[in-house]
């Protein structure tokens, strides 16, 4: 268990550059020797990535990570396909577990009950966590887009759907769609359940087994939507979608 | 074949495909190296190594490491020491807000949208325990999968890793 343990804390100091120069070169021309460790560095780094997507670094190893990795054009792309994996798979939960806090009353009584430091610690871990929470999403608003992918039918009815947070920062809102069967091109409308158009454009044409529909942040504020698409060959309805956007 | 590739065959032994693929191995860690010691250029600075190393090679260098993998490292760590000295004479200035200045990648001419598109696509592509497996461990982190799966940490790293790059590659590809 301590071997590989120092193993893993050894990879990480040589992929933030934290290594003295004779243990480096020495570590270098292992990996150039053994086709496995190479591996387990290229593993390892991916592990890193992801632990700073999901917040998981301390300050000290977040900032030089971000230093190394978000300047460098080739790691910043790494980054950017790990915390799209992320993005695909899991949108909400981070965000929503992190950013809930103690209300006043809990902590009045926990005061009162003379607890107020382990409070103050627990506080501070919160903050430390939103903080790496924000940063996530500060991650994503670089890209100024964040991609909703809608229910294939309409889920009527409050809670029914997965109801998305966008973080702050997101111009663009991508709605990645299943292509329908009816061939495009689409006429797109984006409505409210009662029926208002927020959003609508036309020639929307697949890419591969998917649509794209770009909407401007400003035009879904948080609620219930539906999106429709119609065939512009014939006009015929093509299909239907829904989502939600939490507020 | 010319005569440096006869040499770098000679080197690697076996099967012209196991020479090729040993080749191609090789390569991938010299990128890496440089990318590691944060190098600006490290597709150049690979491909100077291996240029430098087969002219050594064919002008008649002798290979003394017990694996031939060690030459190029050797080769590659001068180079890269001559690098260092060349950047700290003619450094180039780091942007105050690097974070957001720093030049878009290379996309092939993909917007965001469609790069994400693309993602879904190559997903899609993998056999569904693959897809499973990549997207749950980054987003869960290994700890769960693991132990569902009964598998070590590094077993599971290495394997997702594998999933990444097939992924990386389509990606690549399609661009």
């Amino acid at each position: 268990m301590g071997a590989v343990d120092s193993g893993a804390e050894r990879r990480v100091r040589y992929l933030l550059d934290r290594m003295g120069k004779s243990e480096r070169e020495a570590f270098e021309r292992n990996y150039f020797e053994n086709d496995a460790l190479f591996e387990e560095v290229a593993a390892a780094e991916d592990d890193l990535i992801a632990s700073y997507l999901r917040g998981e670094l301390g300050f000290w190893t977040r900032r030089r990570f971000r230093r190394l990795y978000l300047s460098d054009p080739r790691r910043r792309k790494r980054v950017e396909l790990v915390s799209g994996l992320i993005d695909v798979a899991r949108p909400l939960a981070v965000e929503q577990s992190a950013l809930r806090r103690p209300s006043r009353v809990v902590l009045a009584a926990a005061y009162a009950a003379g607890i107020l430091l382990p409070c103050i610690v627990a506080g501070w871990a919160l903050v430390r966590e939103k903080r790496a929470v924000v940063e996530i999403a500060e991650l994503r608003a670089v890209e100024q887009t964040f991609t909703i992918v809608p229910e294939t039918e309409l889920l009527r009815g409050p809670g029914r759907a997965v109801r998305w947070r966008v973080p702050p920062g997101v111009r663009t809102i991508t709605l990645h769609l299943s292509r329908p069967e009816q061939a495009g091109p689409y006429t797109a409308r984006v409505l409210t359940p009662e029926g208002t158009v927020v959003w609508a454009t036309q020639g929307l044409r697949d890419i591969g087994a998917d649509l794209g529909l770009s909407v401007s942040a400003s035009a879904l504020p948080p609620g219930d939507y539906i999106v429709f698409l119609e065939s512009e060959n014939g006009g015929a309805r093509a299909a239907e979608y829904s989502f939600s956007i939490a507020r | 074949m010319n005569s440096a590739e006869r040499a770098a065959f000679k080197i690697f032994g076996g099967e012209p495909k196991q020479a090729e693929e040993q080749f191609r191995v090789l390569r991938q860690k010299l990128l890496c190296f440089f990318e590691w010691n944060r190098c600006s250029s490290p597709e150049d600075l690979a491909h100077e190594t291996i240029c430098r190393a087969l002219r050594r090679i064919a002008e008649g260098a002798e290979i003394y490491a017990d694996n031939p993998q060690s030459y190029f490292f050797g080769v590659a760590r001068n180079l890269l020491l001559e690098e260092w000295k060349r950047s700290a004479s003619d450094p180039l200035p780091m942007p105050e807000n690097f974070e957001v200045e720093v030049p878009a990648e290379d996309t092939g001419g993909l917007s965001p949208l469609e790069r994400k598109m693309l993602l879904g696509e190559g997903l899609r592509r993998l056999p569904p325990e693959e897809s499973y497996l990549i997207l749950r461990y980054f987003s869960d982190g290994p700890e769960p999968l693991c132990t569902q799966l009964n598998m070590s940490h590094n077993a599971m790293r290495i394997r997702v890793h594998r999933i990444r790059k097939k992924l990386e590659q389509y990606l690549i590809q399609r661009r």
